[in-house]
């Protein structure tokens, strides 16, 4: 057959993870609506989004360090860090909203450009820095916050309590940044770098990338958008929790990972992280409607992660041999 | 210069020297465990009593089993996420076979153990037959684990039998019977990984594993082992703990991975593979113990312990990648 000819091909579609991620969450979609009657109403679908909301955000600066061949198990606690921080300058110190709210996030980009010095500077393992900071900064958050901080200036809880169109604004937030990086991850020169740090650091920096700079950038731009996530969801919830976050990182990898990204860099896409995010929660959802037991949602959870990774595994197998 | 082109001159310098000694990991630690432990005794006056020393050992033991198992694997080059949930899980499989199905304990225990080896065997064969990447696939089997536990036994199964307790109770020569089952595998592993060829090989794979495959060691297969050593491993531990505590909770070995991980990397593991010792795994374990034990002796708030610990580990890590990059 000519190549010309063979523009469409299903392969190709499955290949493309994050389109055969929307159709599965349509197909899905549409088999839960017909199972659960309360799955597609208006409630429903609104309060899913919600929730999922910080999360893509945090999924959204996962994605790109995964595309540039690192990952932040940080993330959970950055994700509590910022409204720890901002909440003990409102709350004690009594300082304006908006102060608070920029020093909490001036705190996360500092963490993140900690991480990045260490990792790309210095040249220590992804793995070991970004755990020991886990640790290190969900410290700092129990002593920022106690076991947690209520009671909110309206200027606050607004961030997150607005609406706009009949949708509260986190999801208005995800959807923008959302816009913003899949553009900028896909168009512009500055974000193709990472797939080539990702396909290939060595190849890459003799390219004439600046890989240390570039990857300190990702990691300040992944714990920045951890920490504004964090602040959303505070403003949220209108409390500071010292738990805030906790099991993050992992439940954003996964997301990643199932939108299309690999481990070893070079692969994803922006828009998949999302989609995977969105595919985690309407499984979790319909496991709330249909009334699963709560035990049963990490095994499921874990268990499509599996699944996913090891038909990759197998699928690329399959087409070395 | 090279610390070894140092050497070979014969130049001894008081830089080379210190070099020499952070290089070596062990010497490392046991410097850093005798200071820590001058200083504590210093300090606290409780710190060097035979009560406290006792509970310190007692209470590394099962970290030390753990960090054995995870120990071999990063020896390989790879490392198991899933132990702190398998170490749930067998504690959990031990307690429903003892209160719901009445078993006698040693079969209980055995059933538990085999478990966690069956755990460890399905890791493995994820890993190196399948070809799925470790980190993700501990990731999620330390979540599907975990839901298991939650699933059968829900809040806890607090009843266990006596005899049951006997194997974390029982003393001999004064010492609990823990810290002998953290002796015995110690040294049996530390000898086999030392002198057994099979267990030498490890050291290979986490070299070169390509090099390894093409000289004829049968990687895929002795990364399987190698997990399912370290599931039986946390069996034995999640057993030992659970007579410990004579309860079986769904929490049990949350964040025992991370700990046993940090352990091994100060105790000389890199994540490449290739390096360390049980010895150092162990000494990683007791130095974690002691900063672990100096920080409930000197009071200091449970928020700032944990920011104790990953700070030590990342002076380590950088220690250890600042020396790498000045080497070359």
């Amino acid at each position: 057959m000519n190549t010309l000819e063979k523009r469409f091909s299903f392969s190709r579609l499955l290949e493309n993870r994050a389109a055969f991620l929307g159709i599965l969450i349509v197909l899905i979609g549409l088999a839960s609506s017909i199972i659960f009657k309360a799955f597609f109403t208006p409630i429903n679908m609104k309060s899913l989004i919600l929730n999922l909301s910080t999360e893509a955000i945090v999924a959204i600066g996962m994605m790109i360090l995964l595309i540039s061949g690192c990952f932040d198990l940080s993330a959970g606690s950055v994700f509590g860090l910022s409204g720890a921080i901002a909440a003990r300058m409102m709350y004690i110190n009594h300082y304006p909203v908006w102060i608070s709210v920029l020093m909490g996030l001036v705190t996360c980009i500092a963490v993140g450009a900690f991480n990045g010095f260490l990792i790309a500077k210095i040249g220590v393992n992804p793995l070991i820095v970004t755990l020991a900071m886990m640790g290190l900064v969900r410290g700092l958050v129990r002593i920022a916050a106690g076991t947690g901080l209520i009671g909110f200036p309206a200027a606050f809880t607004n961030i997150a309590g607005t609406t706009l169109l009949g949708l509260r604004m986190p999801v208005w937030y995800m959807v923008v940044l959302t816009i913003l990086f899949s553009y900028l991850v896909s168009k512009t020169v500055f974000f193709r770098k990472f797939y080539y740090m990702g396909a290939n650091e060595q190849a890459a920096k003799l390219s004439g990338i600046n890989v240390v700079r570039t990857r300190i950038i990702s990691f300040m731009l992944m714990s920045g958008l951890a920490g504004l996530a964090g602040i959303i969801f505070s403003s949220r919830i209108e409390s500071a929790l010292s738990t805030l976050g906790v099991g993050m990182e992992l439940r954003s990898i996964t997301a990643c990972v199932l939108g299309g990204a690999s481990l070893a860099g070079g692969q994803g896409g922006v828009l998949g992280a999302v989609l995977g995010t969105l595919f985690v929660a309407v499984i979790n959802n319909l496991m709330i409607i249909g009334r699963v037991s709560t035990y049963w949602q990490k095994v499921v959870t874990g268990t499509i992660l599996l699944t996913a990774v090891t038909l990759d595994a197998v699928i690329s197998r399959q087409k070395a041999d | 210069m090279t610390t070894l082109e140092n050497h070979i001159e014969g130049r001894f310098s008081v830089g080379t020297v210190i070099r020499s000694i952070i290089q070596n990991r062990v010497l490392f630690l046991i410097l850093l465990i005798v200071l820590l432990s001058l200083f504590a005794g210093t300090t606290y006056d409780t710190f060097f009593t035979q009560a406290n020393l006792k509970a310190v050992i007692l209470n590394i033991a099962i970290d030390s089993i753990v960090s054995v198992g995870m120990m071999i694997l990063l020896v390989s080059g790879m490392f198991d996420l899933t132990v702190g949930s398998v170490l749930g899980f067998t504690g959990a499989i031990a307690a429903l076979c003892l209160d719901k199905l009445g078993m006698h304990p040693s079969l209980a225990v055995l059933i538990a153990v085999a478990s966690g080896v069956c755990i460890g065997a399905f890791n493995g064969i994820i890993v190196a037959k399948v070809g799925v990447n470790h980190l993700i696939m501990g990731l999620a089997m330390l979540g599907v684990v975990r839901g298991i536990i939650l699933l059968i036994i829900g809040s806890g199964i607090h009843r266990l039998p006596v005899e049951f307790l006997n194997i974390s109770d029982g003393t001999f020569l004064g010492f609990r019977l823990p810290i002998w089952y953290m002796v015995v595998i110690a040294l049996f592993f530390a000898f086999m990984l030392r002198k057994n060829n099979f267990f030498r090989r490890y050291y290979y794979i986490g070299g070169n594993e390509k090099a390894a495959a093409f000289s004829g060691i049968n990687v895929p297969m002795m990364r399987i082992v190698s997990f399912m050593i370290s599931g039986g491993l946390s069996g034995i531990a999640g057993v030992i703990l659970t007579a410990k505590l004579a309860a079986s909770i769904p929490t049990l070995g949350t964040g025992l991975e991370l700990r046993s991980i940090t352990a091994c990397i100060l105790g000389g593991a890199s994540l490449a593979g290739g390096y360390g010792t049980i010895l150092g795994s162990f000494l990683g374990v007791l130095f974690m113990g002691l900063v672990n034990n100096l920080m409930i002796v000197s009071r200091v708030a449970i928020s700032w312990q944990s920011i104790v610990v990953s700070g030590i580990l990342l002076i380590a890590v950088t220690i250890d990648a600042l020396l790498k990059k000045s080497e070359q």
